[in-house]
C-alpha cells in the first residue's frame, strides 16, 4: 500500500513538474502492474482508476505547454494504455486463480480421496503419493518421493514391473488392472491391481503418471477361501459314505459321487446329464416324472422325503433297497435336489433276520403260556381220569375208556412237554460231552430211522470237541432233523448225508452268523435230496406248528423244539435249501475246548446263486 | 395220613389234588393264594404244605419264603406248571428258598403221593 502512494505520487509530481506532452500519462500504467501483487483482482482496477483520476489531475495541473490536440492525444493514449493493461492484466490473473484453484483442487483430491494414488515419472521414480498410499504403506512421504516402485513392490512384481509393465505403460500410454504385490514399511505384503495413464509432455516423452492402486488382499483371500472350501466340497462329497446325486427341476442329474458310482455301478459320465429316472426301477420310473412335475407346479413336495425306502436299479438290471433324503436348493431361482442314497440291502436283511428273530421269541413266550396253562388242565384230565379207572372193574368197558383218556392225556403231556422244550430257555440238565458220541448215538439208530430207499453217508470228526449240553435234547434235534429229511424225500430215492466237523468262527469270516460269537463250534450237516423248500416255507419253518404235512402227520414241532434247543444252547440252526433238490441244515453248537481255537478253520458254504438261507 | 394245606389258585388243579391226598388217606386243606395260605398256617400246624409256583396275589416263591420266615422247619412241596420260561430256575430257587421237593403238572395220582411221601419223610 504504501508503495503503491508512494509510486502514485511519484509518477504524479514528475507529471506536474515536466511540461506537458513530455511524460504523459503513460507512466501511470505502472501503477497497473502495482495491482498485480495485490491477491484480490479488483486492486488492478482500482488501480486502474486512481491512474485515470492521476492521468487527468496531470493534465489539469500540470504546466501549460505543448499542442493542445498533442497533449489530449497524449493522455487519451495514457488512459488507453492504462485501461489496456488493467483489463488483460486482470484476466491473466483471473486464468491464474483458476489455474491455481484447479491445481489445489487437484492437489487437494489427490491427498483427501482414501485410494492409493501415485504418480512416476519417465524413469520410473515417484514424484508423488497420496495421503492414503502412505498410510496404506506405512511410510513417511520423504521416505517415498524420488524412490522407483519397483522398491515397494514384492520381488516378483518387481521384476515384471520393470520388465514388463512400466515398458508398456511408457509405449501404450496406459495400463489396467496389472496384478502387483506391494510390501509395506512392515514388511506385509499386499495384492493390488494397479491401472495407470501416462502424460506425455510436447516433446511426446513421458512425464507423469497418474496411478491407481486397488487393495484387492481381502478380494483375493475371498477367492481363495471360496476355491479352498470347495475344494473341501469335493473331498467331503467324494468321500462320504453315501451316494449323493443331484438334479435339475427336470430330472436330469448334474452330479453324482464316487459312492454312487459303485452302488449304481455306472460312471458319473454315464449318468450325468441323462435323467435319473434311469436308475430307477419300474413302477418307479415312470412315476417319477410325474412326481416332479407335479411338484414343479404345485409346489407340492411329492418328492421330498426324509429317510423313504426306495428300489434303485443298477447298471447290470439288478434292483437292491435304498433309504433316500430329497431335499431341495435353491440356487439364484434355480431349483436343484440333492438325494442322499444309503445303500440298506444289508441293514434290511439283518433287519429281517431280527424280525425273524424276535417273532420266534414272541412265539416261544406264548407258547410258553399255553403250555402252563394246558398243563394245569391236564392235571385233572391225567389225574383224576386214572384216579376213576382204578375204581372201575379190570376188563370192564368203561375202565377201557377211561384209561384212553388217560393216555390221550399223557400224549398230550408229551406233546405240551416238547413245546416247552421249545420255550425253555433255561439250560437243564447240561453236562460237558463228546459231541462225536452224542452223535454217534443217534446215528447208530438210523437203520431204524431211515427206509431203505435212502442212502445214507456220514462223515464224522471224532475229535471235534466237546459241548456243555444235555446229550438227550441235542440228540432230540438230530432226530427231528433226519426226520424232516426221510419226510422231505417221500419215500422215494435219495440221499441223506450226516456229517460232524469242527468250525472256527473268526472276525474275517466274511458272513458272519448272525447271532453267534467268534470262537470254535461244532458244526453238525443234515443234508438232503428231498423235495426242497421254497423261500415263504423257509420263512417259517422253525415257527411252532408250521407244518407241510398233512392233518395227522406230524406236530409241525420238530423243528421249532429244535430250534429252541439249539439255541439254548448258545448256537444256532441254518437252511439252505432249493426246492426239487433238497435241503441243507446246518447245525452250530458251541464248543466248550478253548484250546482248539486254530485247530481247524472251516466255513458253511456261501450263499449260492440259486439257493437261499434262512435263519 | 398227614395234614397238608394245598395252596393252589386254579380250582381244578385244586380239586383234582384234594381228591388224590383224600383217597390216599391225607387231611387236606385248601388255600386259594399265597395270603390265604399264610393264614391257615397261623391257624393251624400242618405237616406238608404243596404249593404252587405261579399264582396271583404272593407268588410262589414268596409265599415259601415267608413260610419259611415264619416256620422255618415247615416241609413244602412246590408244584411248577411247567411252561413259563425261567422254570428250572425257579424251581430250583424254589428248592433253595425252602421246597423241599418239586414236582411238575400235569403229573398222575402214583407220582403225586410218591413226592409226598418223599417230602413228608424229609
Amino acid at each position: 500500500m504504501p508503495v503503491a502512494v508512494a509510486l502514485a505520487g511519484g509518477i504524479l509530481l514528475s507529471d506536474l513538474l515536466l511540461p506537458l506532452g513530455v511524460a504523459g500519462g503513460v507512466p501511470y500504467v505502472l501503477l497497473v502492474f502495482l495491482g498485480w501483487v495485490f491477491p484480490d483482482r479488483g486492486a488492478i482496477f482500482v488501480l486502474a482508476a486512481v491512474a485515470t483520476i492521476l492521468t487527468a489531475v496531470g493534465y489539469l495541473y500540470s504546466p501549460q505547454g505543448g499542442v493542445p490536440w498533442m497533449v489530449l492525444a497524449n493522455r487519451g493514449l495514457a488512459l488507453l494504455a492504462i485501461w489496456g493493461t488493467a483489463i488483460p492484466l486482470a484476466l491473466v490473473k483471473k486464468m491464474q486463480e483458476a489455474l491455481r484453484e484447479s491445481g489445489e483442487r487437484y492437489r487437494k483430491y489427490y491427498h483427501d480421496t482414501p485410494a492409493m494414488l501415485h504418480s512416476i515419472d519417465g524413469e520410473g521414480r515417484l514424484v508423488s503419493v497420496s495421503d492414503h498410499w502412505l498410510a496404506v504403506m506405512g511410510y513417511e512421504r520423504g521416505e517415498v518421493i524420488g524412490r522407483k516402485t519397483a522398491e515397494f513392490l514384492s520381488e516378483e512384481s518387481g521384476r515384471r514391473a520393470r520388465e514388463s509393465v512400466l515398458p508398456a505403460l511408457l509405449e501404450m500410454g496406459r495400463v489396467t488392472d496389472i496384478p502387483y504385490q506391494f510390501v509395506k514399511k512392515n514388511g506385509e505384503v499386499i495384492d493390488t491391481l494397479i491401472s495407470a495413464v501416462m502424460e506425455m509432455d510436447e516433446a511426446g516423452k513421458p512425464f507423469r503418471s497418474l496411478s491407481v492402486v486397488t487393495d484387492v488382499t481381502e478380494r483375493k483371500r475371498a477367492e481363495e477361501a471360496v476355491s479352498e472350501s470347495e475344494n473341501r466340497l469335493r473331498a467331503v462329497l467324494d468321500n462320504v459314505v453315501v451316494g449323493i446325486i443331484t438334479i435339475d427341476q427336470r430330472g436330469t442329474v448334474e452330479s453324482f459321487n464316487p459312492v454312487a458310482e459303485r452302488m449304481f455301478g455306472y460312471r458319473a459320465s454315464d449318468v450325468i446329464g441323462r435323467n435319473v429316472s434311469m436308475l430307477m426301477p419300474e413302477p418307479h420310473r415312470s412315476e417319477h416324472d410325474g412326481y416332479l412335475a407335479r411338484y414343479m407346479s404345485t409346489g407340492e413336495a411329492r418328492i421330498i422325503s426324509h429317510g423313504r425306502e426306495v428300489e434303485g436299479r443298477r447298471q447290470d438290471g439288478s434292483t437292491f433297497p435304498l433309504e433316500l433324503g430329497v431335499s431341495e436348493v435353491n440356487l439364484k431361482g434355480r431349483l436343484i435336489f440333492t438325494g442322499i442314497a444309503t445303500d440298506v440291502t444289508e441293514r434290511k436283511r439283518a433287519e429281517a433276520e431280527l424280525r425273524q428273530a424276535q417273532r420266534l421269541e414272541g412265539l416261544a413266550n406264548m407258547s410258553g403260556g399255553i403250555a402252563h396253562n394246558i398243563n394245569n388242565l391236564l392235571l385233572p384230565i391225567i389225574a383224576l381220569s386214572g384216579m376213576t379207572a382204578r375204581e372201575l372193574a379190570e376188563g370192564s368197558a368203561a375202565r377201557e375208556r377211561i384209561e384212553m383218556v388217560v393216555k390221550a392225556g399223557e400224549n398230550a403231556k408229551d406233546l405240551v412237554g416238547r413245546i416247552m422244550a421249545f420255550a425253555r430257555q433255561e439250560k437243564p440238565g447240561r453236562a460237558t460231552v463228546d459231541i462225536y458220541e452224542v452223535v454217534h448215538g443217534v446215528l447208530e439208530l438210523l437203520p431204524t430211522m431211515v427206509p431203505p430207499t435212502i442212502n445214507t453217508k456220514t462223515h464224522l470228526d471224532e475229535v471235534a470237541g466237546s459241548i456243555r449240553a444235555d446229550a438227550a435234547e441235542i440228540q432230540t434235534v438230530l432226530m427231528n432233523l433226519v426226520f424232516n429229511a426221510v419226510d422231505a424225500m417221500n419215500g422215494q430215492a435219495g440221499d441223506l448225508d450226516v456229517s460232524l466237523s469242527r468250525v472256527y468262527l473268526g472276525e474275517e469270516e466274511e458272513a458272519p452268523i448272525p447271532g453267534l460269537g467268534t470262537g470254535a463250534y461244532a458244526l453238525i450237516t443234515v443234508v438232503d435230496t428231498g423235495e426242497g423248500m421254497n423261500e415263504t416255507t423257509l420263512d417259517h419253518i422253525f415257527e411252532p406248528f408250521y407244518t407241510t404235512k398233512e392233518v395227522g402227520k406230524g406236530t409241525g414241532l420238530g423243528l421249532s423244539s429244535a430250534y429252541g434247543i439249539v439255541s439254548a444252547h448258545g448256537g444256532t440252526i441254518r437252511v439252505i435249501s432249493t426246492p426239487g433238490e433238497g435241503s441243507r441244515f446246518y447245525v452250530y453248537l458251541p464248543l466248550d475246548d478253548v484250546s482248539l481255537r486254530h485247530r481247524s478253520r472251516g466255513a458253511p458254504p456261501r450263499q449260492a446263486a440259486t439257493t437261499t438261507t434262512h435263519l | 395220613m398227614a395234614r397238608i394245606l394245598v395252596i393252589e389258585d386254579e380250582k381244578m388243579a385244586r380239586y383234582t389234588v384234594h381228591q388224590i391226598l383224600d383217597r390216599a388217606g391225607h387231611e387236606i386243606e385248601e388255600a386259594e393264594n399265597g395270603a390265604i395260605g399264610l393264614d391257615r398256617l397261623e391257624a393251624a400246624a400242618f405237616d406238608l404244605v404243596i404249593t404252587d409256583i405261579f399264582m396271583p396275589v404272593m407268588e410262589g416263591i414268596e409265599t415259601i419264603q415267608e413260610i419259611k420266615r415264619r416256620h422255618p422247619d415247615q416241609k413244602i412241596l412246590a408244584m411248577s406248571g411247567g411252561g413259563r420260561t425261567q422254570e428250572i430256575g425257579v424251581l430250583r430257587a424254589a428248592q433253595a428258598f425252602g421246597a423241599v421237593q418239586h414236582i411238575a403238572k400235569p403229573f398222575s395220582e402214583d407220582q403225586l403221593l410218591v413226592m409226598v411221601e418223599a417230602s413228608l419223610a424229609g
